[in-house]
Protein backbone atom coordinates (compact mmCIF):
# COMPACT_ATOMS: atom_id res chain seq x y z
CA UNK A 1 0.00 0.00 0.00
CA UNK A 2 2.65 1.81 1.42
CA UNK A 3 4.84 1.79 -2.42
CA UNK A 4 1.73 2.23 -4.45
CA UNK A 5 0.78 5.65 -2.91
CA UNK A 6 4.72 6.51 -3.25
CA UNK A 7 4.10 5.85 -6.83
CA UNK A 8 0.91 8.11 -7.34
CA UNK A 9 2.48 10.76 -5.50
CA UNK A 10 5.78 10.27 -7.75
CA UNK A 11 3.66 10.43 -10.60
CA UNK A 12 1.55 13.34 -9.93
CA UNK A 13 4.70 15.36 -8.91
CA UNK A 14 6.90 14.47 -11.47
CA UNK A 15 4.76 16.70 -13.80
CA UNK A 16 5.57 14.33 -16.42
CA UNK A 17 2.61 12.54 -20.27
CA UNK A 18 0.71 9.27 -24.47
CA UNK A 19 -1.12 9.23 -27.68
CA UNK A 20 -4.26 10.40 -26.73
CA UNK A 21 -7.91 10.58 -27.96
CA UNK A 22 -9.22 13.73 -30.13
CA UNK A 23 -11.63 14.74 -27.09
CA UNK A 24 -8.14 14.90 -25.22
CA UNK A 25 -6.16 16.14 -27.72
CA UNK A 26 -8.57 19.13 -28.16
CA UNK A 27 -9.14 19.44 -24.46
CA UNK A 28 -5.26 19.61 -23.14
CA UNK A 29 -5.40 22.25 -26.66
CA UNK A 30 -7.91 24.38 -25.24
CA UNK A 31 -6.16 24.49 -21.53
CA UNK A 32 -3.42 25.80 -23.91
CA UNK A 33 -5.05 28.18 -25.46
CA UNK A 34 -6.43 29.59 -22.47
CA UNK A 35 -2.65 30.59 -21.61
CA UNK A 36 -1.46 32.07 -24.42
CA UNK A 37 -0.20 35.73 -24.23
CA UNK A 38 -2.56 37.93 -26.51
CA UNK A 39 0.75 38.20 -28.69
CA UNK A 40 0.78 34.63 -29.04
CA UNK A 41 -2.88 34.44 -29.78
CA UNK A 42 -2.72 36.73 -32.61
CA UNK A 43 0.20 35.28 -34.31
CA UNK A 44 -1.48 31.84 -34.17
CA UNK A 45 -4.87 33.46 -35.27
CA UNK A 46 -2.86 35.14 -38.43
CA UNK A 47 -1.28 31.67 -39.37
CA UNK A 48 -4.43 29.85 -39.08
CA UNK A 49 -6.98 32.31 -40.74
CA UNK A 50 -8.32 33.04 -37.63
CA UNK A 51 -8.74 29.53 -35.99
CA UNK A 52 -7.31 28.80 -32.70
CA UNK A 53 -5.26 25.52 -31.37
CA UNK A 54 -8.14 23.65 -30.03
CA UNK A 55 -9.17 23.46 -33.81
CA UNK A 56 -5.71 21.66 -34.97
CA UNK A 57 -5.38 20.01 -31.69
CA UNK A 58 -5.60 15.95 -33.89
CA UNK A 59 -4.70 17.49 -37.13
CA UNK A 60 -1.16 15.55 -37.62
CA UNK A 61 -3.22 12.68 -36.86
CA UNK A 62 -5.75 13.61 -39.28
CA UNK A 63 -3.48 14.39 -42.35
CA UNK A 64 -1.34 11.42 -41.40
CA UNK A 65 -3.12 10.03 -44.81
CA UNK A 66 -2.43 12.52 -46.89
CA UNK A 67 0.33 12.42 -49.19
CA UNK A 68 3.53 14.41 -48.29
CA UNK A 69 2.55 13.72 -44.27
CA UNK A 70 3.22 10.33 -44.22
CA UNK A 71 6.14 10.69 -42.29
CA UNK A 72 4.11 11.84 -39.24
CA UNK A 73 2.94 8.60 -38.12
CA UNK A 74 6.24 8.85 -36.66
CA UNK A 75 6.18 11.39 -34.84
CA UNK A 76 3.72 10.05 -32.16
CA UNK A 77 5.99 8.24 -29.52
CA UNK A 78 9.30 9.19 -28.31
CA UNK A 79 12.40 5.87 -27.61
CA UNK A 80 13.75 6.05 -24.21
CA UNK A 81 16.86 3.93 -23.31
CA UNK A 82 17.30 2.81 -19.94
CA UNK A 83 18.64 5.59 -18.21
CA UNK A 84 15.19 7.30 -18.96
CA UNK A 85 16.96 9.49 -21.42
CA UNK A 86 15.82 9.88 -24.98
CA UNK A 87 17.45 7.17 -27.35
CA UNK A 88 19.86 8.92 -29.59
CA UNK A 89 18.74 9.62 -33.64
CA UNK A 90 21.03 7.15 -34.99
CA UNK A 91 19.67 4.56 -32.55
CA UNK A 92 15.98 4.96 -33.54
CA UNK A 93 16.48 4.90 -37.31
CA UNK A 94 18.63 1.59 -36.59
CA UNK A 95 16.53 -0.07 -34.21
CA UNK A 96 15.64 -3.72 -34.76
CA UNK A 97 11.95 -2.78 -33.37
CA UNK A 98 9.57 -1.40 -35.46
CA UNK A 99 7.89 0.61 -32.93
CA UNK A 100 11.25 1.80 -32.19
CA UNK A 101 12.02 3.43 -35.43
CA UNK A 102 8.63 5.16 -35.31
CA UNK A 103 9.30 6.71 -32.31
CA UNK A 104 10.90 10.23 -33.69
CA UNK A 105 8.47 12.38 -31.58
CA UNK A 106 10.89 14.52 -29.71
CA UNK A 107 13.29 14.81 -32.96
CA UNK A 108 10.29 15.97 -34.80
CA UNK A 109 9.20 18.56 -32.49
CA UNK A 110 12.61 20.10 -32.16
CA UNK A 111 12.14 20.10 -35.63
CA UNK A 112 9.00 21.83 -35.40
CA UNK A 113 10.22 24.17 -32.75
CA UNK A 114 13.65 25.20 -34.82
CA UNK A 115 11.83 25.37 -37.93
CA UNK A 116 9.02 28.37 -36.21
CA UNK A 117 12.60 30.07 -34.71
CA UNK A 118 13.93 30.94 -38.20
CA UNK A 119 11.81 32.61 -39.29
CA UNK A 120 11.76 31.60 -42.33
CA UNK A 121 8.75 29.94 -43.04
CA UNK A 122 5.79 30.66 -45.58
CA UNK A 123 2.58 31.05 -44.14
CA UNK A 124 1.54 27.02 -44.81
CA UNK A 125 4.47 25.77 -43.26
CA UNK A 126 4.74 28.00 -39.91
CA UNK A 127 0.77 26.54 -39.57
CA UNK A 128 1.92 23.19 -40.03
CA UNK A 129 4.54 23.79 -37.35
CA UNK A 130 2.20 25.11 -34.99
CA UNK A 131 0.18 22.30 -35.84
CA UNK A 132 2.69 19.76 -35.14
CA UNK A 133 3.90 21.34 -31.60
CA UNK A 134 0.60 21.20 -30.35
CA UNK A 135 -0.32 17.63 -31.23
CA UNK A 136 3.68 15.96 -30.43
CA UNK A 137 4.12 17.70 -27.01
CA UNK A 138 -0.23 16.65 -26.37
CA UNK A 139 1.82 13.23 -27.34
CA UNK A 140 4.61 13.49 -25.14
CA UNK A 141 2.64 13.38 -22.19
CA UNK A 142 0.99 10.34 -22.59
CA UNK A 143 2.69 7.64 -20.56
CA UNK A 144 2.11 4.80 -23.47
CA UNK A 145 3.55 7.15 -25.80
CA UNK A 146 7.07 6.52 -24.20
CA UNK A 147 8.74 3.22 -26.12
CA UNK A 148 10.74 2.24 -23.04
CA UNK A 149 13.67 -0.01 -25.78
CA UNK A 150 14.54 -2.34 -22.39
CA UNK A 151 11.36 -3.66 -21.82
CA UNK A 152 9.21 -3.39 -24.87
CA UNK A 153 6.80 -6.52 -24.05
CA UNK A 154 5.29 -4.52 -22.12
CA UNK A 155 3.61 -2.50 -24.62
CA UNK A 156 1.21 -5.99 -25.42
CA UNK A 157 -0.25 -5.74 -21.59
CA UNK A 158 -3.71 -6.14 -21.58
CA UNK A 159 -6.73 -6.71 -19.10
CA UNK A 160 -9.93 -8.47 -18.69
CA UNK A 161 -12.71 -6.24 -18.31
CA UNK A 162 -16.33 -8.55 -18.11
CA UNK A 163 -13.94 -11.42 -19.62
CA UNK A 164 -13.22 -8.62 -22.39
CA UNK A 165 -9.52 -8.68 -23.55
CA UNK A 166 -8.50 -4.97 -23.55
CA UNK A 167 -5.62 -3.27 -24.26
CA UNK A 168 -3.56 -1.44 -20.99
CA UNK A 169 -2.22 1.18 -24.11
CA UNK A 170 -5.32 1.49 -25.45
CA UNK A 171 -6.80 2.16 -21.88
CA UNK A 172 -4.39 5.50 -21.69
CA UNK A 173 -4.95 7.06 -24.83
CA UNK A 174 -8.94 7.47 -24.04
CA UNK A 175 -10.30 5.72 -21.08
CA UNK A 176 -7.74 7.30 -19.19
CA UNK A 177 -10.04 10.07 -19.14
CA UNK A 178 -12.97 9.48 -20.78
CA UNK A 179 -13.70 6.29 -18.63
CA UNK A 180 -14.57 9.03 -15.43
CA UNK A 181 -14.80 12.41 -17.12
CA UNK A 182 -16.90 12.47 -20.91
CA UNK A 183 -15.59 15.88 -20.95
CA UNK A 184 -15.35 18.57 -23.45
CA UNK A 185 -12.56 20.98 -24.42
CA UNK A 186 -14.00 23.41 -22.68
CA UNK A 187 -14.90 21.97 -19.76
CA UNK A 188 -11.01 20.70 -19.69
CA UNK A 189 -10.06 24.10 -19.26
CA UNK A 190 -12.95 24.95 -16.80
CA UNK A 191 -11.72 21.49 -14.71
CA UNK A 192 -7.93 21.30 -15.19
CA UNK A 193 -6.47 24.89 -15.82
CA UNK A 194 -6.35 25.63 -12.04
CA UNK A 195 -2.65 26.15 -11.39
CA UNK A 196 -1.45 29.09 -10.00
CA UNK A 197 1.52 30.85 -11.77
CA UNK A 198 3.87 29.70 -9.25
CA UNK A 199 2.78 25.94 -10.71
CA UNK A 200 2.59 26.69 -13.61
CA UNK A 201 6.40 28.42 -13.53
CA UNK A 202 7.07 24.94 -12.18
CA UNK A 203 5.91 22.67 -14.30
CA UNK A 204 7.19 24.70 -17.68
CA UNK A 205 10.79 24.79 -16.36
CA UNK A 206 13.74 23.14 -17.88
CA UNK A 207 13.79 21.98 -21.50
CA UNK A 208 11.50 20.34 -23.41
CA UNK A 209 14.39 17.23 -23.12
CA UNK A 210 14.20 17.80 -19.77
CA UNK A 211 10.30 17.33 -19.45
CA UNK A 212 10.94 14.01 -21.41
CA UNK A 213 13.25 12.85 -19.00
CA UNK A 214 11.56 13.26 -16.07
CA UNK A 215 8.13 11.77 -17.61
CA UNK A 216 9.97 8.64 -19.02
CA UNK A 217 11.21 8.67 -15.33
CA UNK A 218 7.51 8.68 -14.20
CA UNK A 219 6.09 7.10 -16.67
CA UNK A 220 7.59 3.77 -16.18
CA UNK A 221 5.73 3.25 -13.07
CA UNK A 222 2.13 3.15 -14.48
CA UNK A 223 3.21 -0.55 -15.78
CA UNK A 224 3.48 -1.25 -12.39
CA UNK A 225 -0.29 -0.14 -11.59
CA UNK A 226 -1.52 -3.48 -13.74
CA UNK A 227 -0.90 -6.70 -13.46
CA UNK A 228 -1.05 -8.10 -17.24
CA UNK A 229 -3.92 -10.41 -17.76
CA UNK A 230 -5.90 -8.74 -14.86
CA UNK A 231 -9.15 -9.43 -14.79
CA UNK A 232 -11.68 -7.17 -13.83
CA UNK A 233 -15.56 -7.07 -12.94
CA UNK A 234 -17.47 -3.69 -12.76
CA UNK A 235 -16.73 -3.26 -9.28
CA UNK A 236 -12.71 -3.52 -9.48
CA UNK A 237 -12.64 -2.15 -12.96
CA UNK A 238 -14.04 1.16 -11.29
CA UNK A 239 -11.60 0.94 -8.16
CA UNK A 240 -8.94 0.48 -10.37
CA UNK A 241 -9.74 3.46 -13.05
CA UNK A 242 -9.66 5.51 -9.55
CA UNK A 243 -6.23 5.54 -9.70
CA UNK A 244 -5.57 5.91 -13.14
CA UNK A 245 -7.67 9.72 -13.92
CA UNK A 246 -5.58 11.37 -11.33
CA UNK A 247 -2.48 11.11 -12.91
CA UNK A 248 -3.84 10.89 -16.58
CA UNK A 249 -6.29 14.17 -15.69
CA UNK A 250 -2.78 15.79 -14.13
CA UNK A 251 -1.09 14.63 -17.26
CA UNK A 252 -3.19 16.77 -19.83
CA UNK A 253 -2.77 19.91 -17.22
CA UNK A 254 0.89 19.73 -17.89
CA UNK A 255 0.86 19.34 -21.25
CA UNK A 256 -1.39 22.29 -21.96
CA UNK A 257 0.67 24.47 -19.95
CA UNK A 258 3.83 23.63 -21.34
CA UNK A 259 2.36 23.63 -24.79
CA UNK A 260 1.59 27.57 -23.87
CA UNK A 261 5.14 28.02 -22.84
CA UNK A 262 6.45 26.70 -26.22
CA UNK A 263 4.19 28.76 -28.17
CA UNK A 264 4.43 31.87 -25.98
CA UNK A 265 8.57 31.59 -26.19
CA UNK A 266 8.19 31.30 -30.25
CA UNK A 267 5.90 34.31 -30.96
CA UNK A 268 5.93 36.48 -27.90
CA UNK A 269 9.23 38.70 -27.60
CA UNK A 270 8.41 39.69 -23.90
CA UNK A 271 8.68 35.35 -23.07
CA UNK A 272 11.85 33.39 -22.94
CA UNK A 273 12.10 30.46 -26.00
CA UNK A 274 11.69 27.17 -24.23
CA UNK A 275 14.79 25.28 -25.03
CA UNK A 276 15.32 21.64 -26.84
CA UNK A 277 18.18 20.67 -24.81
CA UNK B 1 -35.26 -10.23 -33.03
CA UNK B 2 -35.26 -6.49 -34.19
CA UNK B 3 -35.96 -5.86 -30.95
CA UNK B 4 -33.07 -7.20 -28.88
CA UNK B 5 -30.82 -6.43 -31.80
CA UNK B 6 -32.22 -2.96 -30.75
CA UNK B 7 -31.81 -3.22 -27.43
CA UNK B 8 -27.82 -4.23 -27.58
CA UNK B 9 -27.12 -1.79 -30.12
CA UNK B 10 -28.44 1.00 -27.26
CA UNK B 11 -26.69 -1.00 -24.64
CA UNK B 12 -23.38 -0.61 -26.76
CA UNK B 13 -24.15 3.02 -27.18
CA UNK B 14 -24.86 3.93 -23.71
CA UNK B 15 -22.40 1.40 -21.92
CA UNK B 16 -19.87 3.75 -22.48
CA UNK B 17 -21.17 5.89 -19.81
CA UNK B 18 -22.08 4.94 -16.36
CA UNK B 19 -25.79 3.71 -16.48
CA UNK B 20 -25.63 2.36 -13.05
CA UNK B 21 -26.08 4.85 -10.37
CA UNK B 22 -28.39 7.84 -9.84
CA UNK B 23 -27.97 10.68 -12.28
CA UNK B 24 -25.76 10.06 -14.78
CA UNK B 25 -22.17 11.29 -14.91
CA UNK B 26 -23.61 14.80 -17.18
CA UNK B 27 -26.42 15.27 -15.20
CA UNK B 28 -24.59 15.21 -12.15
CA UNK B 29 -21.58 17.39 -13.74
CA UNK B 30 -24.59 19.50 -14.66
CA UNK B 31 -26.17 20.29 -11.59
CA UNK B 32 -22.47 20.79 -9.68
CA UNK B 33 -21.52 23.29 -12.69
CA UNK B 34 -24.89 25.34 -12.28
CA UNK B 35 -24.50 25.09 -9.01
CA UNK B 36 -21.09 26.52 -9.25
CA UNK B 37 -22.38 29.80 -11.78
CA UNK B 38 -24.44 30.33 -8.12
CA UNK B 39 -21.81 30.77 -5.44
CA UNK B 40 -20.62 34.21 -4.26
CA UNK B 41 -17.17 34.78 -5.16
CA UNK B 42 -16.34 33.76 -1.29
CA UNK B 43 -18.24 30.39 -0.94
CA UNK B 44 -16.42 29.03 -4.22
CA UNK B 45 -12.92 29.90 -2.37
CA UNK B 46 -14.20 28.46 0.53
CA UNK B 47 -15.59 25.06 -0.59
CA UNK B 48 -12.71 24.98 -3.59
CA UNK B 49 -9.74 25.41 -0.52
CA UNK B 50 -11.47 21.93 0.67
CA UNK B 51 -10.84 20.30 -2.23
CA UNK B 52 -7.85 20.69 -2.85
CA UNK B 53 -8.48 23.39 -5.77
CA UNK B 54 -11.20 21.26 -7.48
CA UNK B 55 -14.23 22.48 -8.84
CA UNK B 56 -17.00 20.70 -7.16
CA UNK B 57 -17.77 19.77 -10.36
CA UNK B 58 -15.08 16.77 -10.59
CA UNK B 59 -16.54 15.50 -7.41
CA UNK B 60 -19.63 15.47 -8.91
CA UNK B 61 -19.58 11.53 -9.45
CA UNK B 62 -16.94 10.49 -6.76
CA UNK B 63 -19.41 8.91 -4.74
CA UNK B 64 -20.42 6.38 -7.73
CA UNK B 65 -16.70 5.64 -8.24
CA UNK B 66 -16.08 5.22 -5.18
CA UNK B 67 -18.59 3.92 -3.41
CA UNK B 68 -16.91 -0.02 -3.71
CA UNK B 69 -14.11 1.04 -2.03
CA UNK B 70 -15.62 1.94 1.51
CA UNK B 71 -18.24 -0.05 2.96
CA UNK B 72 -20.27 2.93 4.26
CA UNK B 73 -19.98 5.04 1.62
CA UNK B 74 -21.71 2.28 -0.63
CA UNK B 75 -24.43 2.56 2.16
CA UNK B 76 -25.07 6.10 1.65
CA UNK B 77 -28.39 5.39 -0.43
CA UNK B 78 -29.07 7.61 -3.66
CA UNK B 79 -32.51 6.69 -3.70
CA UNK B 80 -34.81 9.01 -1.14
CA UNK B 81 -37.54 7.72 0.19
CA UNK B 82 -41.18 9.40 1.23
CA UNK B 83 -44.33 8.89 2.72
CA UNK B 84 -46.81 8.10 0.05
CA UNK B 85 -49.78 10.06 1.66
CA UNK B 86 -48.07 13.46 2.82
CA UNK B 87 -44.35 13.46 0.35
CA UNK B 88 -42.75 13.89 3.16
CA UNK B 89 -39.60 12.38 3.36
CA UNK B 90 -38.56 9.79 5.81
CA UNK B 91 -35.70 6.98 6.88
CA UNK B 92 -31.92 7.14 6.54
CA UNK B 93 -31.41 8.94 2.65
CA UNK B 94 -33.26 12.09 4.55
CA UNK B 95 -31.27 11.97 7.69
CA UNK B 96 -27.80 11.75 6.01
CA UNK B 97 -28.34 14.40 3.96
CA UNK B 98 -30.24 16.07 6.82
CA UNK B 99 -26.40 14.84 9.08
CA UNK B 100 -24.42 15.59 5.89
CA UNK B 101 -25.45 19.32 5.46
CA UNK B 102 -25.06 19.63 9.63
CA UNK B 103 -21.50 18.25 9.16
CA UNK B 104 -20.64 20.70 6.89
CA UNK B 105 -22.16 24.24 9.01
CA UNK B 106 -19.44 23.03 11.32
CA UNK B 107 -16.77 22.49 8.58
CA UNK B 108 -14.04 24.35 10.24
CA UNK B 109 -13.88 21.89 13.09
CA UNK B 110 -14.02 18.72 10.67
CA UNK B 111 -10.91 16.90 9.68
CA UNK B 112 -9.63 16.95 6.78
CA UNK B 113 -10.85 13.52 5.00
CA UNK B 114 -14.02 13.72 7.27
CA UNK B 115 -14.66 17.00 5.35
CA UNK B 116 -14.06 16.42 1.81
CA UNK B 117 -16.00 12.62 1.86
CA UNK B 118 -19.21 15.15 3.58
CA UNK B 119 -18.29 17.54 0.22
CA UNK B 120 -18.45 14.59 -2.01
CA UNK B 121 -21.26 12.91 -0.50
CA UNK B 122 -23.17 16.08 -0.25
CA UNK B 123 -22.89 17.19 -4.08
CA UNK B 124 -23.75 14.06 -5.44
CA UNK B 125 -26.34 12.57 -3.33
CA UNK B 126 -28.47 16.28 -3.21
CA UNK B 127 -28.11 15.45 -6.61
CA UNK B 128 -29.56 12.45 -7.17
CA UNK B 129 -32.33 13.12 -4.77
CA UNK B 130 -33.38 15.53 -7.73
CA UNK B 131 -33.90 12.51 -9.81
CA UNK B 132 -37.24 11.26 -10.05
CA UNK B 133 -36.19 7.84 -10.60
CA UNK B 134 -34.57 8.22 -6.88
CA UNK B 135 -37.95 8.56 -4.98
CA UNK B 136 -39.29 5.36 -3.34
CA UNK B 137 -42.72 5.24 -1.85
CA UNK B 138 -43.60 4.21 1.41
CA UNK B 139 -47.02 3.34 3.15
CA UNK B 140 -46.66 4.25 6.53
CA UNK B 141 -50.12 3.64 7.72
CA UNK B 142 -48.95 0.58 9.70
CA UNK B 143 -46.23 -0.22 12.25
CA UNK B 144 -43.65 -0.05 9.97
CA UNK B 145 -43.17 1.41 6.89
CA UNK B 146 -43.85 -0.75 3.54
CA UNK B 147 -42.33 0.28 0.26
CA UNK B 148 -44.77 0.65 -2.73
CA UNK B 149 -43.35 2.36 -5.79
CA UNK B 150 -39.82 2.33 -6.58
CA UNK B 151 -38.53 2.85 -10.80
CA UNK B 152 -36.95 -0.46 -10.54
CA UNK B 153 -39.34 -1.86 -13.39
CA UNK B 154 -38.90 -2.06 -17.27
CA UNK B 155 -40.92 -0.30 -19.85
CA UNK B 156 -41.30 0.11 -23.61
CA UNK B 157 -39.00 3.26 -24.90
CA UNK B 158 -40.95 4.02 -28.35
CA UNK B 159 -38.51 6.33 -29.76
CA UNK B 160 -35.54 3.69 -29.02
CA UNK B 161 -37.57 0.89 -30.10
CA UNK B 162 -36.67 -0.88 -27.31
CA UNK B 163 -37.10 -2.39 -23.50
CA UNK B 164 -35.56 0.26 -20.89
CA UNK B 165 -35.38 0.14 -17.26
CA UNK B 166 -37.49 3.43 -15.89
CA UNK B 167 -34.78 3.66 -13.36
CA UNK B 168 -32.48 4.13 -15.81
CA UNK B 169 -34.19 5.90 -18.02
CA UNK B 170 -34.22 8.61 -15.67
CA UNK B 171 -30.38 7.98 -14.25
CA UNK B 172 -28.91 8.80 -17.75
CA UNK B 173 -31.39 8.00 -20.77
CA UNK B 174 -32.83 10.61 -20.51
CA UNK B 175 -30.09 13.79 -20.26
CA UNK B 176 -28.01 11.43 -22.91
CA UNK B 177 -30.74 10.83 -25.50
CA UNK B 178 -32.47 13.91 -25.53
CA UNK B 179 -29.37 16.15 -26.14
CA UNK B 180 -26.77 13.94 -27.51
CA UNK B 181 -23.64 14.85 -27.25
CA UNK B 182 -23.87 17.55 -24.51
CA UNK B 183 -21.09 18.05 -21.94
CA UNK B 184 -22.26 19.52 -18.82
CA UNK B 185 -21.29 23.18 -19.87
CA UNK B 186 -24.07 22.98 -22.85
CA UNK B 187 -26.51 21.73 -19.94
CA UNK B 188 -25.45 24.56 -17.57
CA UNK B 189 -25.68 27.21 -20.22
CA UNK B 190 -28.55 25.98 -21.80
CA UNK B 191 -30.41 25.90 -18.63
CA UNK B 192 -28.96 28.56 -16.82
CA UNK B 193 -28.54 31.66 -19.06
CA UNK B 194 -30.98 34.01 -18.02
CA UNK B 195 -33.32 32.18 -14.98
CA UNK B 196 -35.55 35.46 -13.35
CA UNK B 197 -34.44 36.03 -9.70
CA UNK B 198 -38.13 35.40 -8.66
CA UNK B 199 -37.96 31.60 -9.89
CA UNK B 200 -34.34 31.29 -8.24
CA UNK B 201 -36.18 32.54 -4.92
CA UNK B 202 -39.33 30.67 -5.51
CA UNK B 203 -37.58 27.33 -6.05
CA UNK B 204 -34.85 27.62 -2.53
CA UNK B 205 -37.29 28.59 -0.65
CA UNK B 206 -37.55 26.60 2.32
CA UNK B 207 -36.10 23.94 4.42
CA UNK B 208 -34.26 20.37 3.06
CA UNK B 209 -37.46 18.67 3.83
CA UNK B 210 -39.48 21.47 2.38
CA UNK B 211 -37.33 20.98 -0.98
CA UNK B 212 -37.58 17.03 -0.66
CA UNK B 213 -41.45 16.66 -0.45
CA UNK B 214 -42.02 19.17 -3.45
CA UNK B 215 -39.29 16.62 -5.73
CA UNK B 216 -41.55 13.44 -4.07
CA UNK B 217 -44.93 15.54 -4.88
CA UNK B 218 -43.52 16.42 -8.52
CA UNK B 219 -42.34 12.89 -9.22
CA UNK B 220 -45.33 11.26 -7.52
CA UNK B 221 -47.74 13.17 -9.91
CA UNK B 222 -45.38 11.48 -13.10
CA UNK B 223 -45.26 7.86 -11.42
CA UNK B 224 -49.71 8.27 -11.16
CA UNK B 225 -50.04 9.35 -14.94
CA UNK B 226 -47.88 6.52 -15.60
CA UNK B 227 -49.07 2.86 -15.17
CA UNK B 228 -46.77 0.61 -13.61
CA UNK B 229 -45.48 -2.77 -15.12
CA UNK B 230 -44.37 -6.14 -13.72
CA UNK B 231 -40.59 -6.61 -13.03
CA UNK B 232 -38.39 -7.26 -15.92
CA UNK B 233 -37.98 -10.68 -15.09
CA UNK B 234 -41.71 -11.07 -14.43
CA UNK B 235 -42.69 -10.23 -18.06
CA UNK B 236 -41.27 -12.28 -20.90
CA UNK B 237 -43.44 -9.95 -24.31
CA UNK B 238 -42.21 -6.45 -24.39
CA UNK B 239 -46.01 -6.26 -25.89
CA UNK B 240 -47.12 -6.02 -22.61
CA UNK B 241 -44.82 -3.20 -21.38
CA UNK B 242 -46.25 0.42 -20.77
CA UNK B 243 -45.16 2.27 -23.41
CA UNK B 244 -42.89 5.45 -22.98
CA UNK B 245 -44.24 7.94 -26.83
CA UNK B 246 -42.38 10.67 -27.65
CA UNK B 247 -44.71 13.24 -26.32
CA UNK B 248 -44.41 11.68 -22.79
CA UNK B 249 -40.09 11.17 -23.56
CA UNK B 250 -40.68 14.90 -24.76
CA UNK B 251 -42.56 16.07 -21.11
CA UNK B 252 -40.06 13.32 -19.16
CA UNK B 253 -37.13 15.43 -20.67
CA UNK B 254 -38.64 18.81 -19.74
CA UNK B 255 -39.04 17.36 -16.37
CA UNK B 256 -35.39 16.22 -16.02
CA UNK B 257 -34.18 19.57 -17.36
CA UNK B 258 -36.00 21.20 -14.98
CA UNK B 259 -35.16 18.76 -11.74
CA UNK B 260 -31.54 19.28 -13.46
CA UNK B 261 -31.72 23.50 -12.87
CA UNK B 262 -34.01 23.14 -9.43
CA UNK B 263 -30.92 20.67 -7.92
CA UNK B 264 -28.27 23.32 -9.11
CA UNK B 265 -29.99 26.49 -7.82
CA UNK B 266 -30.94 24.52 -3.90
CA UNK B 267 -27.41 23.13 -4.16
CA UNK B 268 -25.49 26.55 -4.61
CA UNK B 269 -28.32 27.79 -1.59
CA UNK B 270 -26.58 25.59 0.94
CA UNK B 271 -23.09 26.21 -0.28
CA UNK B 272 -23.22 30.00 -0.14
CA UNK B 273 -24.73 29.41 3.24
CA UNK B 274 -22.74 27.67 4.88
CA UNK B 275 -18.88 28.80 2.92
CA UNK B 276 -19.99 31.76 2.16
CA UNK B 277 -18.63 33.71 4.95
Amino acid sequence: MKKFITIIVALLSIHSASAWSKAIHAGIAAIADANLTEQTKESIRQAFDGRNIVYYAHWMYDMADTKGYEQTKNWRSVAIAKNNKPLKSKKVASHSEDVVRRAQGLDALAAAIRAIESGTLTKEQLADNIRYIVTIVGDLHCPTHYIFVDNLPQRKMHYFYNDKKQSYVGYWENGSIAGTFPWKSNEYVHQLNRKSPEQIAQITKGSVTSWVISNAAAYREIYTLLKDGQKFNQKSYRLWQNTIYPISTEQAAVAGYRIAAILNGLFDSNVANVKIK
Amino acid sequence: MKRIITTLALVCILGSTNLCFGWGRDAHAAIAYIAERHLTPTAKANIEKCIDGHSIVYYASWLDNYRAAEKSWGKLSHVAHYDIATCKPIGKPYKYMKSSINKLKKYRELPDSALKVTIYHFVHSFGDYHCPGHVAYYDCSGEKPKKLITSSYDIYLQSQKSRYNYHKLWDSGIVQLYQKGWGYMDWGHALDSSVPEEYIKSVTEGTLADWMTDIATRTKYEYNIYGRAPAKDKLADDNELSVVDGDMFNDFAEIAAKQILIAGLRMAKVINEIFGE
